[in-house]
């Protein structure tokens, strides 16, 4: 049976979780929103007198128990929800000095769990094909040409999404690779969780059913 | 003969003798004895003169090319192209077997002294005179059975004996570059940049003399089951060397070998169709192969020409790190030219490639065992056009089109590329009339009228195919002009090609592009990794010509210093000469 | 030292870092370096051309460049330029809880192996003797990240030969052991849950989800196996034969290096591991390799006797230790080696051993005479990290 790969496809039937919020709270604290009060020693100054920065943060739990996290996954910011991507978006990942969490979490959202490409999420191979370039990493010397070269390559309207608190701010590693106003979207968190990701493309094309 | 033929040989002679003189004379003179030929020999209702047309067209554009071509090349160059030009005027024009025979030494001499001239190993010319004779003694035999059994050797023939065809076959295949293989191999190893213009009368007329000579007899031959293992043999020989010299053809580094292996794989084409033609029982068949025969000859001839004009302004021996000035014109005319020499539509090249295949497919229709072989030979002929397009596509991209390296202002010589190109495609409209009205219809009720559509079809009358070339170039003009007036791109950015973020633009090598052939064939074409090189095939073929050359010229050297004791080369000379004197001298008893 | 002794050849060949060369139980210090790492094509000869793949091909994870030089088809040699991404790390003069927040992000993937290495480093050199719950914790979440690791691997090479059903199911399985990962460790890739002196722990789901996941992946394996299409492209691939080779490509040629076994860092001599080996040293045998130590780790975590939850507590820092110490620890690519020095609670000097740029080295050794379709099914046997091998720590 294991042969006919096809039926054993089908067999296994629909794996897709259909509503990405089930899995928002049971267990996935860390990255999530953080709440609470008081001064502690964060290592990226995430927290400091105005409150809590999401976009510094590398949730490394230091702040116990002043801080906790709430399990609330909607970590991310977009400058505006744009309806032209909401049939197909095509994607292009830029790696310019990641740990690589940040790229096998992005390649996660296509996971039978979240089978992104259901909706109309794709990654494609060359800028050319692409409709937003995801930036994931600290600033390196040697990507920074190659970076330019593959925006500067996207048809326009070229859109730059932030991936993860490296891209944002450079984390505890370094400094970041683009400035923070480049980013149309910026997804926070170290690395962002799938469901972070998934909702933070659907909304930046208008795709929210929720209406939040 | 009549006069006016008489005056143009008389004009071709004369280019010979004034290239002594002035290049420009010489040309202007040949290109006016050429003018005068095709007119004098051209008769529409007699298939064979069509061949003279081919030729003297083809020798009117060497004549305008050599006009500023030929400067670089010294005196004896013209004159020796003409020369070779006026042996083969009087192949074409003579009356009987022995002017042909004087014709064929008149041209084979000449090109000996442009590779002894222009030679930088001595080797391929020896190969290139070894072989040369020997074709002339195969003739000569074949001359002799025909004499002993028909007591004529005038024209019209009659032929009743199966080995006359084969001797003059197997000495016309030899001057066609199919017995030995590789008849052009001579010219890149005698000289990197040799003259394209002698190129382009060797590889398209002096093989059509051969062709033609074949032609002439096989159109004499009657169909009968005797001669049906000539023509067997004709036609493998023809399939297998198109399929051996396709894939040197694409395996080839060398600009002018590469066109040279193709020319040899056109000329099996041909052969070919030849074998078909003796072998089929089916008449309409029989004449639709030979018509075949001929279309494929003009095509082959112009894209040659057009090839070796192309070539011809590039500098370097192989087509990688080869350095090439280019100009609009001449872009477009090399690719109407490749077009033309893979067997594309709307070329006369495109139609060739139909119309052989179309002749051998029609004949496996009656099934039994011509019906197999021609079935196979098909195949393989289309496997073996398959890699010629393949090679020319090379040639085409990695001279001409995007390693080009410098742009020039549009030249004379690319100028008379575009004409011969555009020539490749009038052809393809105007050859309704070489098939004739036998082979010509039209389907109303598909808006193609008659006489707008080539039929192929068997003696019941019933059709097998149909092919369009004037309803092929309107759609192809009009889709052309409506993509260009409607879906052009407008509001173009733009921006570095992409190359998976590097700066770096790396070299795809013509070498690189071949390579798949000579691993999957690794076998056949027996490749190596060679310490210097990788990837290295090594051609059977040409070393056993080579070695044949070698001991051809250790023979001539040693009566030659058992003579003379002189040097080499005015032995060659004496001997060009002694040779001219005493045919000339029989022919005339 | 706690795990090694300095001298000497003891046990198999697992490493080297700019001071030591690493064996099973011994670092030999003062050394010439022995194994050099391919990284700049060969020159070409008449005919070949180079290719050039990356920084941002889009076939590669990360961030590399590949140097093809090419004949056409075939690959003569490949050099491997993987400086692109090289991001400076500065861990010396960093405190011990800022040290390890960069160390996990060496590499995110293999971040437990790091972390565990490096935890137990600074731990000797600081002189905390860590209770033995938390090493048994340590272990499962190390062996939690191998089959994942090795679960990617698999899902990789299916997905190099199109096979959509099985590199689906393996990335669903995949997907399936992080969530277990991220509700034992509180995060999906066990960031900020290892530390020296402790771990966040949690076993309320006892690792229940494990024989689920072993069991399909033994059907999806049992399928990949009779596949003769899957199979032929691994069979033959990028054959790697040699003595010094680590990690599971060095298994895989049937070198016996694990370093769970072979040193006593980590007490798994108790749980019965067993050390799989192949003798092919070709992508199939890698592929072997790593399929059956995903069933053997599952097996691993179910024989340990795991306590229920461990809150995060740093233990007691005496700051009486030696100052300086060392561990290993096989991560799913190999053996990862850290050396520290620690000076008033800061980081004096780290030096190391990764396995990433052996395995590039060995790709680059093993993909010579192989065609392009080879390329992908042999650099993902390796499972190579760019982060790891193009990291600069200082």
């Amino acid at each position: 049976m294991t042969k006919y790969w096809f039926l054993n496809g089908i067999r296994r039937r629909i794996l897709t979780e259909k509503d990405l919020s089930a899995y928002k709270n049971p267990g996935l604290l860390w990255p999530s929103r953080i709440e609470g009060h008081g001064e502690v020693s964060c290592p990226v100054d995430a927290i400091s007198s105005g409150g809590w920065n999401s976009e510094k943060c590398i949730f490394c739990r230091r702040c116990i128990p002043s801080y906790t996290p709430t399990g609330d996954q909607d970590i991310y910011e977009t400058e505006k929800s744009d309806p032209v991507f909401r049939k197909s978006f095509h994607i292009f990942l830029v790696d310019s000095g990641t740990c690589g969490a940040c790229n096998t979490e992005i390649n996660s959202i296509f996971a039978p769990q979240y089978d992104a490409n259901r909706l109309g999420i794709f990654v494609t191979n060359t800028p050319r094909d692409a409709d937003a370039i995801v930036v994931m990493g600290v600033y390196t010397e040697k990507m920074q040409e190659p970076l330019k070269r593959a925006i500067e390559a996207v048809p326009k309207p070229a859109m730059v999404i932030g991936l993860g608190t490296c891209a944002l701010s450079g984390g505890i590693l370094g400094k970041n690779p683009l400035d923070r106003e480049v980013y149309f979207t910026r997804i926070s968190g170290c690395p962002p969780s799938p469901y972070t990701i998934i909702r933070a493309l659907e909304e930046m094309r208008n795709r929210r059913r929720d209406g939040r | 003969m009549n006069s006016l033929v008489m005056i143009s040989l008389i004009l071709l002679a004369g280019s010979s003798a004034s290239g002594a003189i002035s290049n420009r004379i010489s040309s202007a003179i040949l290109i006016a004895g050429s003018v005068l030929f095709g007119f004098a020999l051209f008769n529409p209702s007699q298939i064979e003169s069509y061949f003279s047309l081919i030729a003297s067209v083809v020798w009117i554009l060497v004549g305008f090319y050599s006009i500023s071509y030929g400067q670089k090349y010294g005196r004896w160059l013209p004159s020796m192209l003409s020369l070779t030009v006026f042996g083969m005027a009087l192949i074409l024009s003579s009356k009987d077997l022995i002017m042909v025979l004087v014709g064929w030494e008149v041209m084979s001499i000449p090109s000996y002294v442009i590779i002894g001239l222009y030679r930088k190993a001595s080797q391929a010319p020896f190969a290139f005179m070894a072989f040369s004779e020997a074709s002339l003694i195969s003739l000569v035999i074949g001359l002799i059975i025909l004499f002993n059994s028909t007591g004529s050797v005038a024209f019209p023939l009659r032929i009743y004996n199966p080995l006359v065809l084969l001797f003059i076959s197997l000495g016309a295949m030899i001057k066609m570059g199919i017995t030995p293989y590789s008849i052009n191999e001579w010219l890149p190893v005698a000289h990197g940049s040799a003259p394209a213009n002698a190129s382009a009368v060797f590889s398209s007329t002096m093989t059509l003399m051969g062709v033609y000579l074949i032609f002439r007899f096989v159109s004499a031959t009657p169909f009968a089951a005797l001669f049906q293992p000539v023509g067997f043999l004709i036609l493998t020989s023809g399939v297998f060397a198109a399929l051996f010299t396709a894939l040197y053809s694409y395996t080839a580094e060398n600009k002018k070998r590469l066109a040279g292996f193709s020319t040899v794989d056109n000329q099996g084409a041909i052969l070919a169709a030849f074998g078909l033609a003796i072998m089929t029982p089916d008449e309409t068949i029989r004449r639709f192969a030979m018509i075949t025969v001929l279309i494929f000859t003009l095509a082959h001839a112009l894209g040659k020409t057009g090839l070796f004009f192309s070539v011809g302004s590039s500098s370097g021996e192989n087509i990688y790190g080869s350095q090439q000035k280019t100009d609009r014109i001449g872009k477009i005319g090399s690719a109407i030219v490749a077009i033309s020499l893979s067997g594309l539509f709307p070329t006369i090249g495109g139609l060739a490639a139909w119309s052989l295949l179309e002749s051998f497919f029609m004949q496996a229709y009656y099934g039994g065992y011509i019906g197999v072989i021609a079935i196979i030979s098909g195949s393989v002929i289309a496997m073996a056009e398959g890699l010629v397009s393949g090679a020319i596509a090379k040639i085409l991209i990695f001279t001409r089109i995007f390693k080009a390296k410098k742009y020039a202002k549009n030249s004379y010589e690319s100028i008379v590329l575009l004409v011969t190109a555009s020539l490749l495609v009038l052809a393809f409209l105007l050859s309704y009339a070489i098939y004739g009205a036998n082979y010509t219809g039209g389907v109303p009720t598909t808006l193609i009228f008659p006489p707008f559509d080539i039929t192929s079809k068997f003696s019941s009358g019933s059709i097998f195919g149909l092919v369009s070339p004037f309803f092929i170039s309107l759609i192809i003009l009009f889709s052309f002009t409506a993509w260009w007036g409607l879906l052009r791109p407008r509001g173009v950015r733009y921006v570095e090609p992409w190359n998976t973020g590097s700066e770096q633009h790396d070299d795809f090598t013509s070498f690189g592009f071949s390579s798949n052939i000579r691993i999957m064939l690794g076998r056949i074409l027996r490749t190596r990794d060679s310490g210097k090189e990788s990837l290295s095939i090594s051609n059977p073929f040409w070393t056993a010509m080579i070695l044949v050359g070698k001991y051809y010229r250790k023979a001539t050297e040693k009566i030659s210093y058992g003579i003379m004791n002189s040097s080499i080369g005015w032995y060659m000379i004496y001997m060009i000469v002694a040779f001219l004197a005493i045919i000339l001298v029989v022919s005339f008893l | 030292m706690r795990c090694f002794d300095i001298g000497g050849k003891v046990g198999p060949f697992l490493g080297e870092s700019q001071r030591y060369i690493i064996f099973g139980k011994t670092i030999m210090p003062e050394h010439p370096l022995e194994s050099p790492v391919i990284r700049m094509p060969p020159s070409k000869k008449a005919g070949e051309f180079q290719l050039t793949y990356g920084p941002l091909a889009g076939g590669m994870l990360e961030s590399v460049t590949l140097k093809f030089i090419t004949p056409g088809e075939i690959i003569r040699g490949v050099g491997v330029e993987d400086k692109f991404k090289a991001r400076e790390i500065k861990v010396s003069g960093r405190t011990i809880p800022d040290a390890i927040l960069m160390i996990e992000r060496l590499n995110g993937f293999h971040a437990a192996s790091h972390s565990i290495a490096f935890s137990m480093a600074v731990e000797e050199a600081i002189g905390i003797k860590v209770p033995e719950e938390i090493l048994k914790a340590r272990m499962a979440m190390l062996e939690l990240e191998r089959i994942r690791s090795h679960l990617h691997v698999v899902a990789n090479l299916a997905e190099a030969d199109s096979f959509a059903v099985p590199s689906k199911r393996l990335s669903y399985l995949s997907e399936k052991v992080t969530r277990l990962i991220s509700r034992t460790s509180g995060h999906r890739y066990f960031f900020g849950s290892i530390f020296p002196g402790g771990v966040f722990f949690s076993n309320r789901d006892k690792l229940s989800d494990l024989s689920s996941i072993g069991k399909e992946f033994n059907s999806i394996y049992g399928g990949l196996l009779s596949s003769k299409i899957f199979l032929s492209r691994l069979k033959g691939n990028g054959i790697l034969q040699g003595e010094k080779i680590i990690g599971p490509a060095g298994r895989a040629a049937g070198i016996s290096n694990d370093a769970r076994l072979h040193s006593g860092c980590l007490p798994f001599g108790k749980t019965g591991l067993r050390e799989i080996t192949y003798a092919d040293g070709d992508a199939y045998a890698r592929f072997r390799v790593r399929s059956d130590e995903i069933l053997e780790s599952i097996r691993v975590i179910e024989n340990l006797d795991l306590p229920a939850e461990i809150d995060g507590k740093k233990q007691q820092v005496s700051f009486d230790g030696p100052s300086k110490g060392a561990a290993i620890v096989e991560s799913p690519s190999g053996p990862i080696f850290y050396y520290v020095e620690v000076e008033d609670g800061l980081i004096h000097l780290i030096d190391y051993s990764f396995p990433s740029p052996f395995n590039i080295s060995y790709f680059s050794r093993s993909m010579k005479g192989k065609v392009f379709t080879d390329f992908q099914f042999n650099w993902e046997s390796y499972g190579i990290w760019i982060s790891e091998s193009s990291a600069v720590i200082s």
